[in-house]
Protein backbone atom coordinates (compact mmCIF):
# COMPACT_ATOMS: atom_id res chain seq x y z
CA UNK A 1 0.00 0.00 0.00
CA UNK A 2 1.38 3.78 -0.64
CA UNK A 3 0.74 6.54 0.75
CA UNK A 4 -0.28 8.38 -1.88
CA UNK A 5 -3.04 5.83 -2.54
CA UNK A 6 -4.15 6.28 0.86
CA UNK A 7 -4.04 10.24 -0.20
CA UNK A 8 -6.43 9.61 -3.49
CA UNK A 9 -8.68 7.69 -0.98
CA UNK A 10 -8.92 4.38 -2.99
CA UNK A 11 -11.62 2.00 -1.56
CA UNK A 12 -9.14 -0.72 -1.56
CA UNK A 13 -6.23 1.00 1.06
CA UNK A 14 -8.90 0.35 3.32
CA UNK A 15 -8.45 -2.55 3.30
CA UNK A 16 -4.76 -2.41 2.79
CA UNK A 17 -4.40 -0.59 6.07
CA UNK A 18 -6.10 -3.05 8.14
CA UNK A 19 -4.21 -6.15 6.68
CA UNK A 20 -0.94 -3.90 6.95
CA UNK A 21 -0.99 -2.18 10.05
CA UNK A 22 -4.02 -3.63 11.92
CA UNK A 23 -2.50 -6.20 14.29
CA UNK A 24 0.10 -4.14 15.49
CA UNK A 25 -2.26 -0.80 16.20
CA UNK A 26 -4.34 -3.62 18.03
CA UNK A 27 -1.34 -4.25 19.95
CA UNK A 28 -0.49 -0.83 20.98
CA UNK A 29 -3.85 -0.14 22.39
CA UNK A 30 -4.66 -3.32 23.78
CA UNK A 31 -1.03 -2.99 26.14
CA UNK A 32 -2.42 0.55 26.61
CA UNK A 33 -5.68 0.35 27.47
CA UNK A 34 -5.86 -3.57 28.80
CA UNK A 35 -9.26 -3.94 27.11
CA UNK A 36 -9.66 -5.81 23.56
CA UNK A 37 -12.96 -4.60 22.63
CA UNK A 38 -11.51 -1.03 23.48
CA UNK A 39 -8.57 -1.78 21.18
CA UNK A 40 -10.62 -2.80 18.28
CA UNK A 41 -12.47 0.67 18.35
CA UNK A 42 -8.89 2.15 18.18
CA UNK A 43 -8.39 0.15 15.28
CA UNK A 44 -11.89 1.29 13.32
CA UNK A 45 -10.81 4.90 14.46
CA UNK A 46 -7.27 4.84 13.89
CA UNK A 47 -7.20 3.68 10.24
CA UNK A 48 -10.48 5.84 9.55
CA UNK A 49 -8.55 8.50 10.57
CA UNK A 50 -5.36 7.89 8.72
CA UNK A 51 -7.89 7.38 5.96
CA UNK A 52 -9.45 10.49 6.25
CA UNK A 53 -6.57 12.74 7.33
CA UNK A 54 -3.28 11.03 5.02
CA UNK A 55 -3.67 14.54 3.34
CA UNK A 56 -1.61 16.07 5.84
CA UNK A 57 1.37 13.94 6.19
CA UNK A 58 4.31 15.31 4.61
CA UNK A 59 6.79 12.52 4.85
CA UNK A 60 5.71 9.81 3.39
CA UNK A 61 8.98 7.75 5.30
CA UNK A 62 6.87 8.97 8.46
CA UNK A 63 3.87 7.42 7.99
CA UNK A 64 3.97 4.40 10.52
CA UNK A 65 5.31 6.90 13.30
CA UNK A 66 2.06 9.01 12.02
CA UNK A 67 0.00 6.52 12.20
CA UNK A 68 0.74 5.00 15.83
CA UNK A 69 0.98 8.66 16.90
CA UNK A 70 -3.36 8.70 15.77
CA UNK A 71 -3.79 5.25 17.48
CA UNK A 72 -1.95 6.75 20.80
CA UNK A 73 -4.37 9.80 20.55
CA UNK A 74 -7.08 7.88 20.10
CA UNK A 75 -6.28 5.19 23.17
CA UNK A 76 -5.39 8.13 25.42
CA UNK A 77 -8.36 9.64 24.67
CA UNK A 78 -10.50 6.56 25.39
CA UNK A 79 -8.75 6.21 28.50
CA UNK A 80 -9.66 9.40 30.01
CA UNK A 81 -13.86 8.98 29.20
CA UNK A 82 -12.96 5.44 30.59
CA UNK A 83 -11.80 6.73 33.87
CA UNK A 84 -14.32 4.57 36.04
CA UNK A 85 -13.10 1.06 34.68
CA UNK A 86 -11.33 -1.14 37.05
CA UNK A 87 -8.19 -2.90 35.65
CA UNK A 88 -7.88 -6.21 36.45
CA UNK A 89 -4.16 -7.22 37.44
CA UNK A 90 -3.00 -10.82 35.36
CA UNK A 91 -3.01 -13.54 36.57
CA UNK A 92 -1.06 -16.47 35.87
CA UNK A 93 -2.76 -19.05 33.43
CA UNK A 94 -2.15 -22.53 34.91
CA UNK A 95 -0.68 -25.07 32.47
CA UNK A 96 -0.13 -22.42 29.86
CA UNK A 97 2.22 -22.17 27.31
CA UNK A 98 5.27 -19.88 29.45
CA UNK A 99 6.02 -21.57 32.35
CA UNK A 100 7.97 -20.92 36.10
CA UNK A 101 10.24 -18.33 36.38
CA UNK A 102 9.66 -17.08 32.86
CA UNK A 103 6.14 -17.00 33.51
CA UNK A 104 6.72 -14.75 37.00
CA UNK A 105 8.42 -12.26 35.01
CA UNK A 106 6.21 -12.34 32.37
CA UNK A 107 3.38 -11.40 34.42
CA UNK A 108 5.18 -9.15 36.69
CA UNK A 109 6.79 -7.25 33.63
CA UNK A 110 3.02 -7.00 32.13
CA UNK A 111 1.55 -5.79 35.57
CA UNK A 112 4.34 -3.18 36.28
CA UNK A 113 3.57 -1.53 33.08
CA UNK A 114 -0.28 -1.61 33.85
CA UNK A 115 0.67 0.01 36.78
CA UNK A 116 2.65 2.77 35.08
CA UNK A 117 1.05 6.52 34.51
CA UNK A 118 -0.86 6.13 31.41
CA UNK A 119 1.81 8.68 29.41
CA UNK A 120 4.69 6.82 30.60
CA UNK A 121 2.73 3.83 29.68
CA UNK A 122 2.17 4.98 26.42
CA UNK A 123 5.75 5.73 26.01
CA UNK A 124 7.17 2.39 27.20
CA UNK A 125 4.22 1.01 24.42
CA UNK A 126 5.63 2.70 21.58
CA UNK A 127 9.33 2.43 22.77
CA UNK A 128 9.30 -1.52 23.01
CA UNK A 129 6.21 -2.99 21.32
CA UNK A 130 6.21 -0.64 18.41
CA UNK A 131 9.92 -0.47 17.74
CA UNK A 132 9.63 3.50 17.40
CA UNK A 133 12.31 5.67 17.94
CA UNK A 134 12.53 8.15 20.94
CA UNK A 135 12.26 10.79 18.93
CA UNK A 136 9.48 9.18 17.47
CA UNK A 137 7.67 8.48 20.69
CA UNK A 138 7.88 11.93 21.69
CA UNK A 139 6.43 13.61 18.40
CA UNK A 140 3.87 10.42 19.13
CA UNK A 141 3.24 11.77 22.79
CA UNK A 142 3.85 15.67 22.02
CA UNK A 143 6.78 15.72 24.21
CA UNK A 144 10.43 16.49 23.99
CA UNK A 145 12.88 13.80 23.51
CA UNK A 146 14.80 14.13 27.06
CA UNK A 147 11.43 13.97 28.13
CA UNK A 148 11.06 10.60 26.58
CA UNK A 149 14.10 9.25 27.64
CA UNK A 150 13.30 10.08 31.46
CA UNK A 151 10.08 8.58 31.63
CA UNK A 152 11.70 5.28 29.91
CA UNK A 153 14.36 5.37 32.36
CA UNK A 154 11.43 5.79 35.51
CA UNK A 155 9.63 2.56 34.25
CA UNK A 156 12.72 0.56 33.58
CA UNK A 157 13.34 1.47 37.25
CA UNK A 158 10.03 0.65 38.44
CA UNK A 159 9.95 -2.69 36.12
CA UNK A 160 13.27 -3.69 37.72
CA UNK A 161 11.68 -3.38 41.14
CA UNK A 162 8.14 -4.95 40.23
CA UNK A 163 10.52 -7.74 38.97
CA UNK A 164 13.14 -8.28 42.10
CA UNK A 165 9.45 -8.22 44.12
CA UNK A 166 8.39 -11.20 41.62
CA UNK A 167 11.63 -13.42 41.88
CA UNK A 168 11.53 -12.55 45.64
CA UNK A 169 8.47 -13.41 46.10
CA UNK A 170 8.66 -17.00 43.89
CA UNK A 171 11.98 -17.57 45.96
CA UNK A 172 9.88 -17.21 49.14
CA UNK A 173 7.10 -19.39 48.02
CA UNK A 174 9.25 -22.21 47.05
CA UNK A 175 10.96 -22.17 50.43
CA UNK A 176 7.78 -22.62 52.22
CA UNK A 177 7.14 -25.31 49.98
CA UNK B 1 19.03 -6.95 35.56
CA UNK B 2 21.35 -5.29 33.13
CA UNK B 3 19.50 -2.32 31.25
CA UNK B 4 19.91 -4.02 27.60
CA UNK B 5 18.52 -7.58 28.78
CA UNK B 6 15.35 -5.90 30.84
CA UNK B 7 14.78 -3.96 27.68
CA UNK B 8 15.21 -6.69 25.44
CA UNK B 9 12.84 -9.66 27.59
CA UNK B 10 10.28 -6.44 28.19
CA UNK B 11 10.03 -6.20 24.02
CA UNK B 12 9.48 -10.07 23.74
CA UNK B 13 7.18 -10.04 26.62
CA UNK B 14 4.80 -7.24 24.76
CA UNK B 15 4.98 -8.62 21.54
CA UNK B 16 3.64 -12.03 22.66
CA UNK B 17 0.99 -10.42 24.32
CA UNK B 18 0.13 -7.03 21.87
CA UNK B 19 0.27 -10.07 19.43
CA UNK B 20 -1.69 -12.98 20.81
CA UNK B 21 -5.08 -11.45 20.41
CA UNK B 22 -6.81 -12.30 17.42
CA UNK B 23 -7.82 -9.29 14.82
CA UNK B 24 -11.38 -9.69 14.20
CA UNK B 25 -11.97 -5.83 12.42
CA UNK B 26 -13.66 -6.43 9.18
CA UNK B 27 -13.40 -4.09 6.28
CA UNK B 28 -17.06 -4.06 6.34
CA UNK B 29 -17.25 -2.73 9.79
CA UNK B 30 -14.19 0.43 8.67
CA UNK B 31 -16.97 0.85 5.85
CA UNK B 32 -19.97 1.23 8.22
CA UNK B 33 -18.28 3.70 10.24
CA UNK B 34 -16.80 5.24 7.99
CA UNK B 35 -20.43 5.75 6.42
CA UNK B 36 -21.68 6.59 10.06
CA UNK B 37 -18.58 9.45 10.57
CA UNK B 38 -19.49 11.03 7.33
CA UNK B 39 -23.68 11.18 8.37
CA UNK B 40 -22.40 11.70 12.09
CA UNK B 41 -20.67 15.19 10.77
CA UNK B 42 -23.44 15.86 8.16
CA UNK B 43 -25.96 15.59 11.02
CA UNK B 44 -23.54 17.88 13.42
CA UNK B 45 -23.06 20.36 10.63
CA UNK B 46 -27.01 21.05 10.13
CA UNK B 47 -27.31 21.27 13.78
CA UNK B 48 -24.49 24.05 14.48
CA UNK B 49 -26.47 25.88 11.89
CA UNK B 50 -29.75 25.87 13.80
CA UNK B 51 -27.75 26.22 17.07
CA UNK B 52 -25.94 29.19 15.41
CA UNK B 53 -29.55 30.37 14.26
CA UNK B 54 -30.83 30.33 17.60
CA UNK B 55 -27.29 32.51 19.19
CA UNK B 56 -28.21 35.20 17.08
CA UNK B 57 -31.87 34.88 17.92
CA UNK B 58 -30.65 34.84 21.84
CA UNK B 59 -27.83 37.24 20.94
CA UNK B 60 -30.72 40.15 20.15
CA UNK B 61 -32.72 39.31 23.01
CA UNK B 62 -29.56 40.29 24.95
CA UNK B 63 -28.79 36.67 26.28
CA UNK B 64 -25.66 34.82 25.24
CA UNK B 65 -26.94 30.92 25.20
CA UNK B 66 -23.20 29.33 25.40
CA UNK B 67 -21.67 30.95 27.99
CA UNK B 68 -23.96 30.67 30.78
CA UNK B 69 -25.44 27.21 29.79
CA UNK B 70 -25.42 24.69 32.77
CA UNK B 71 -22.31 26.52 34.64
CA UNK B 72 -22.24 26.31 38.36
CA UNK B 73 -22.18 29.75 40.44
CA UNK B 74 -19.05 31.02 40.92
CA UNK B 75 -17.82 29.91 44.87
CA UNK B 76 -13.97 31.33 44.69
CA UNK B 77 -12.70 34.82 43.85
CA UNK B 78 -14.12 36.44 40.51
CA UNK B 79 -11.64 35.19 37.84
CA UNK B 80 -11.04 37.68 34.83
CA UNK B 81 -9.95 36.27 31.97
CA UNK B 82 -7.96 38.47 29.45
CA UNK B 83 -8.08 37.40 25.64
CA UNK B 84 -5.55 38.57 23.61
CA UNK B 85 -6.28 41.16 20.87
CA UNK B 86 -6.58 38.25 18.55
CA UNK B 87 -9.05 36.13 20.54
CA UNK B 88 -11.10 39.00 21.20
CA UNK B 89 -11.40 39.76 17.20
CA UNK B 90 -14.40 39.51 15.64
CA UNK B 91 -15.39 35.57 15.63
CA UNK B 92 -18.74 35.84 17.90
CA UNK B 93 -20.27 33.31 16.01
CA UNK B 94 -18.47 29.94 16.37
CA UNK B 95 -19.09 27.55 13.73
CA UNK B 96 -18.54 24.74 16.69
CA UNK B 97 -19.49 24.91 20.20
CA UNK B 98 -19.55 23.09 23.22
CA UNK B 99 -21.32 22.46 26.64
CA UNK B 100 -19.62 23.19 29.88
CA UNK B 101 -18.11 19.42 30.52
CA UNK B 102 -17.63 20.42 34.19
CA UNK B 103 -21.52 20.00 34.62
CA UNK B 104 -20.54 16.18 35.07
CA UNK B 105 -18.87 17.41 38.49
CA UNK B 106 -20.92 20.39 39.77
CA UNK B 107 -19.80 19.85 43.32
CA UNK B 108 -16.66 20.67 42.51
CA UNK B 109 -17.57 24.06 42.25
CA UNK B 110 -17.15 24.67 38.38
CA UNK B 111 -16.89 28.30 37.09
CA UNK B 112 -16.37 29.17 33.38
CA UNK B 113 -13.06 30.83 32.87
CA UNK B 114 -13.45 31.69 29.80
CA UNK B 115 -13.39 30.24 25.94
CA UNK B 116 -11.74 30.69 22.80
CA UNK B 117 -13.17 30.37 18.83
CA UNK B 118 -11.60 30.32 16.04
CA UNK B 119 -12.61 30.68 12.54
CA UNK B 120 -10.93 29.24 9.59
CA UNK B 121 -7.63 30.41 9.21
CA UNK B 122 -7.08 31.85 12.34
CA UNK B 123 -3.81 30.69 13.13
CA UNK B 124 -2.90 31.44 17.36
CA UNK B 125 -5.23 32.72 20.15
CA UNK B 126 -4.59 32.83 23.49
CA UNK B 127 -6.27 33.81 26.94
CA UNK B 128 -5.24 34.31 30.02
CA UNK B 129 -6.61 34.88 33.52
CA UNK B 130 -6.88 34.25 37.23
CA UNK B 131 -7.55 30.82 38.49
CA UNK B 132 -9.50 29.99 41.50
CA UNK B 133 -8.11 30.53 44.68
CA UNK B 134 -6.27 27.60 46.80
CA UNK B 135 -5.38 25.20 44.03
CA UNK B 136 -7.84 23.04 42.17
CA UNK B 137 -8.23 22.25 38.67
CA UNK B 138 -8.29 23.81 34.97
CA UNK B 139 -10.46 21.81 32.55
CA UNK B 140 -10.05 22.44 28.85
CA UNK B 141 -12.52 21.17 26.78
CA UNK B 142 -12.52 21.52 22.65
CA UNK B 143 -14.12 20.88 19.41
CA UNK B 144 -13.31 21.25 16.00
CA UNK B 145 -14.01 20.71 12.62
CA UNK B 146 -12.12 21.43 9.37
CA UNK B 147 -9.15 19.61 8.40
CA UNK B 148 -5.47 20.49 10.09
CA UNK B 149 -4.54 20.23 13.85
CA UNK B 150 -4.85 22.48 17.15
CA UNK B 151 -1.82 22.18 18.96
CA UNK B 152 -2.90 23.54 22.54
CA UNK B 153 -0.36 24.76 25.49
CA UNK B 154 -2.09 25.35 28.60
CA UNK B 155 -1.16 26.53 32.08
CA UNK B 156 1.88 24.17 34.19
CA UNK B 157 3.28 23.42 30.38
CA UNK B 158 1.12 20.75 29.33
CA UNK B 159 0.78 20.45 25.64
CA UNK B 160 -1.27 18.21 23.45
CA UNK B 161 -2.77 18.42 19.94
CA UNK B 162 -5.85 17.77 18.72
CA UNK B 163 -6.59 16.10 15.04
CA UNK B 164 -9.52 17.80 13.14
CA UNK B 165 -12.22 16.80 12.69
CA UNK B 166 -12.76 14.96 15.61
CA UNK B 167 -15.45 12.38 15.43
CA UNK B 168 -16.90 14.21 18.41
CA UNK B 169 -15.89 16.74 20.99
CA UNK B 170 -11.90 15.89 21.85
CA UNK B 171 -12.20 14.25 25.07
CA UNK B 172 -11.30 17.17 27.87
CA UNK B 173 -8.07 17.69 29.30
CA UNK B 174 -8.26 18.11 33.02
CA UNK B 175 -5.24 19.74 35.13
CA UNK B 176 -4.76 20.13 38.67
CA UNK B 177 -2.85 22.80 40.23
CA UNK B 178 -1.12 23.94 43.44
CA UNK B 179 -1.83 26.51 45.71
CA UNK B 180 0.39 29.17 45.18
CA UNK B 181 -0.80 29.23 40.97
CA UNK B 182 -2.97 32.03 40.59
CA UNK B 183 -2.51 32.56 36.62
CA UNK B 184 -3.87 30.71 33.51
CA UNK B 185 -3.35 30.94 29.91
CA UNK B 186 -3.87 28.70 27.40
CA UNK B 187 -2.72 28.56 23.75
CA UNK B 188 -4.25 27.85 20.60
CA UNK B 189 -2.48 26.86 17.36
CA UNK B 190 -4.12 25.95 14.69
CA UNK B 191 -2.44 24.33 11.26
CA UNK B 192 -4.75 23.28 8.49
CA UNK B 193 -8.14 24.85 8.00
CA UNK B 194 -10.16 23.91 11.34
CA UNK B 195 -12.62 26.26 12.99
CA UNK B 196 -12.74 24.92 16.87
CA UNK B 197 -13.93 26.25 20.31
CA UNK B 198 -11.54 25.42 23.30
CA UNK B 199 -13.90 25.94 26.89
CA UNK B 200 -11.74 26.70 29.46
CA UNK B 201 -13.59 25.58 33.40
CA UNK B 202 -11.63 26.07 36.38
CA UNK B 203 -12.72 24.37 39.62
CA UNK B 204 -11.77 25.52 43.46
CA UNK B 205 -11.88 22.42 45.39
CA UNK B 206 -8.24 21.12 44.79
CA UNK B 207 -6.54 17.38 45.17
CA UNK B 208 -4.79 18.01 48.24
CA UNK B 209 -0.95 16.32 47.71
CA UNK B 210 0.00 16.61 51.20
CA UNK B 211 3.58 17.21 52.26
CA UNK B 212 5.41 13.74 53.01
CA UNK B 213 8.13 13.88 55.78
CA UNK B 214 10.36 11.81 56.84
CA UNK B 215 11.09 11.10 60.81
CA UNK B 216 13.40 10.10 63.10
CA UNK B 217 13.06 12.15 66.74
CA UNK B 218 12.81 15.64 66.29
CA UNK B 219 14.78 15.78 62.80
CA UNK B 220 12.93 15.53 59.87
CA UNK B 221 13.04 15.89 55.36
CA UNK B 222 10.22 16.75 53.65
CA UNK B 223 10.48 14.61 51.09
CA UNK B 224 9.75 16.07 46.96
CA UNK B 225 6.90 14.75 44.65
CA UNK B 226 9.02 13.35 41.37
CA UNK B 227 7.85 12.87 38.21
CA UNK B 228 5.42 9.80 37.26
CA UNK B 229 3.03 10.39 40.15
CA UNK B 230 -1.34 10.40 39.26
CA UNK B 231 -4.30 11.48 40.82
CA UNK B 232 -7.26 10.58 41.30
CA UNK B 233 -10.33 12.09 42.01
CA UNK B 234 -13.09 10.64 44.29
CA UNK B 235 -15.65 11.07 41.16
CA UNK B 236 -13.70 9.24 38.98
CA UNK B 237 -11.85 11.40 37.04
CA UNK B 238 -8.26 9.91 37.48
CA UNK B 239 -4.48 11.64 35.43
CA UNK B 240 -0.90 11.28 35.47
CA UNK B 241 1.61 13.73 35.43
CA UNK B 242 4.47 13.92 32.82
CA UNK B 243 7.63 15.95 33.61
CA UNK B 244 11.25 16.40 32.04
CA UNK B 245 12.94 15.06 34.93
CA UNK B 246 12.22 11.93 37.58
CA UNK B 247 13.42 14.34 40.24
CA UNK B 248 11.77 17.29 42.48
CA UNK B 249 12.21 20.44 41.04
CA UNK B 250 13.14 22.15 44.18
CA UNK B 251 16.52 20.59 46.10
CA UNK B 252 16.50 16.93 48.20
CA UNK B 253 16.09 17.68 51.81
CA UNK B 254 18.16 15.43 53.99
CA UNK B 255 17.75 12.99 57.10
CA UNK B 256 20.45 11.98 58.91
CA UNK B 257 20.41 8.62 60.71
CA UNK B 258 22.79 6.26 62.44
CA UNK B 259 23.09 2.81 61.28
CA UNK B 260 20.21 0.67 62.41
CA UNK B 261 18.28 3.47 62.82
CA UNK B 262 14.74 3.42 62.17
CA UNK B 263 12.60 7.18 59.75
CA UNK B 264 9.09 6.79 59.99
CA UNK B 265 6.09 8.44 57.70
CA UNK B 266 2.69 9.33 58.22
CA UNK B 267 0.24 11.93 56.45
CA UNK B 268 -1.62 13.01 58.42
CA UNK B 269 -5.68 12.66 57.77
CA UNK B 270 -4.68 10.31 54.73
CA UNK B 271 -4.60 6.61 54.74
CA UNK B 272 -1.94 5.18 53.06
CA UNK B 273 -2.61 1.77 50.97
CA UNK B 274 0.76 1.32 49.56
CA UNK B 275 4.68 1.48 50.31
CA UNK B 276 7.78 1.11 48.29
CA UNK B 277 11.25 2.09 48.72
CA UNK B 278 14.46 1.88 46.64
CA UNK B 279 17.78 3.19 46.93
CA UNK B 280 19.76 4.98 44.75
CA UNK B 281 22.16 8.08 43.33
CA UNK B 282 21.06 10.93 41.09
CA UNK B 283 22.61 10.43 37.99
CA UNK B 284 23.63 13.41 35.64
CA UNK B 285 24.36 14.17 31.70
CA UNK B 286 25.28 16.99 30.25
CA UNK B 287 22.21 18.80 27.90
CA UNK B 288 19.88 15.77 29.72
CA UNK B 289 17.97 15.83 33.36
CA UNK B 290 19.16 14.55 36.34
CA UNK B 291 17.53 11.14 37.10
CA UNK B 292 17.38 8.85 40.03
CA UNK B 293 19.34 5.84 39.49
CA UNK B 294 18.50 2.67 41.62
CA UNK B 295 21.67 1.33 42.32
CA UNK B 296 22.15 -2.66 43.52
CA UNK B 297 25.31 -1.31 46.44
CA UNK B 298 22.02 -0.47 48.46
CA UNK B 299 18.81 -1.49 50.07
CA UNK B 300 16.08 0.07 52.02
CA UNK B 301 13.29 -1.35 52.79
CA UNK B 302 9.71 0.48 53.77
CA UNK B 303 7.15 -1.87 55.93
CA UNK B 304 4.02 0.01 56.21
CA UNK B 305 1.99 -0.79 59.54
CA UNK B 306 -1.31 0.81 59.83
CA UNK B 307 -0.88 3.99 58.50
CA UNK B 308 2.84 4.32 59.98
CA UNK B 309 5.88 3.83 57.13
CA UNK B 310 9.19 2.69 58.75
CA UNK B 311 11.99 3.27 56.65
CA UNK B 312 15.51 1.08 57.60
CA UNK B 313 17.98 -1.49 56.41
CA UNK B 314 20.32 1.49 54.40
CA UNK B 315 23.81 0.69 54.79
CA UNK B 316 26.24 2.82 55.98
CA UNK B 317 28.08 5.99 53.54
CA UNK B 318 30.23 8.32 52.80
CA UNK B 319 27.67 9.94 50.93
CA UNK B 320 24.12 10.06 51.60
CA UNK B 321 21.68 8.04 49.32
CA UNK B 322 18.40 9.24 47.47
CA UNK B 323 15.48 7.36 48.92
CA UNK B 324 12.59 6.88 46.32
CA UNK B 325 9.12 6.08 48.28
CA UNK B 326 7.02 5.10 45.72
CA UNK B 327 3.44 5.81 47.83
CA UNK B 328 -0.17 5.41 47.21
CA UNK B 329 -2.74 7.38 49.63
CA UNK B 330 -6.54 8.40 49.89
CA UNK B 331 -8.43 10.43 51.83
CA UNK B 332 -11.84 10.52 53.11
CA UNK B 333 -13.66 12.06 50.24
CA UNK B 334 -11.94 9.49 47.92
CA UNK B 335 -9.50 11.07 45.88
CA UNK B 336 -6.07 9.82 46.11
CA UNK B 337 -2.45 9.58 45.10
CA UNK B 338 0.53 7.90 44.32
CA UNK B 339 3.57 8.75 42.69
CA UNK B 340 7.46 8.81 44.02
CA UNK B 341 8.67 11.18 46.85
CA UNK B 342 12.07 11.72 47.07
CA UNK B 343 14.90 12.83 50.20
CA UNK B 344 18.30 12.30 51.18
CA UNK B 345 19.91 9.75 53.87
CA UNK B 346 22.89 10.18 55.19
CA UNK B 347 23.56 6.96 57.75
CA UNK B 348 27.05 7.60 59.43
Amino acid sequence: MTVEALRRRRPETLDDLLATYGKQIQGVAYLILRDHADAEDVVVETLLTAFERAGDLRDDAAFRPWLMRIATNHALGMRRSRSRVVRLHLVPEAGGHDHGAASTDRVALLDGVADLPIQMRAAVVLRYYADLSVEDVAKALNKSPNTIKAQLQTALNRLRISLADSVGANASEANHA
Amino acid sequence: MHDTRLEDRLRQVLRAEGDSLPLTVTVDRLETRLRLRRAERANRRLALVTAAALVVAVGAGGGFLLANRGTTPSVAASPSPSASAAAQSPWASPTVSLAPVGDIAPYLGWQMLGRLNGPNGNPEATLSGELPQSGGHLLVSTACEGTGTLTITATVDDTWTVDCPATSAAPSRMMPYLANATKFEVRVSASGSVAYQVLIEGSDVPLHIPPVVLRHGADQATMGWGCGGSISLGWGYDAGDSCATTLPSTPLETLELAAGEVATVTIDGWTITGARATCGRITTAPDAPSLFEAMTECTVTAVLKGSTISVSGLPKGANAWVVELNLTARNAVGDGFSGPFYAYLFVR
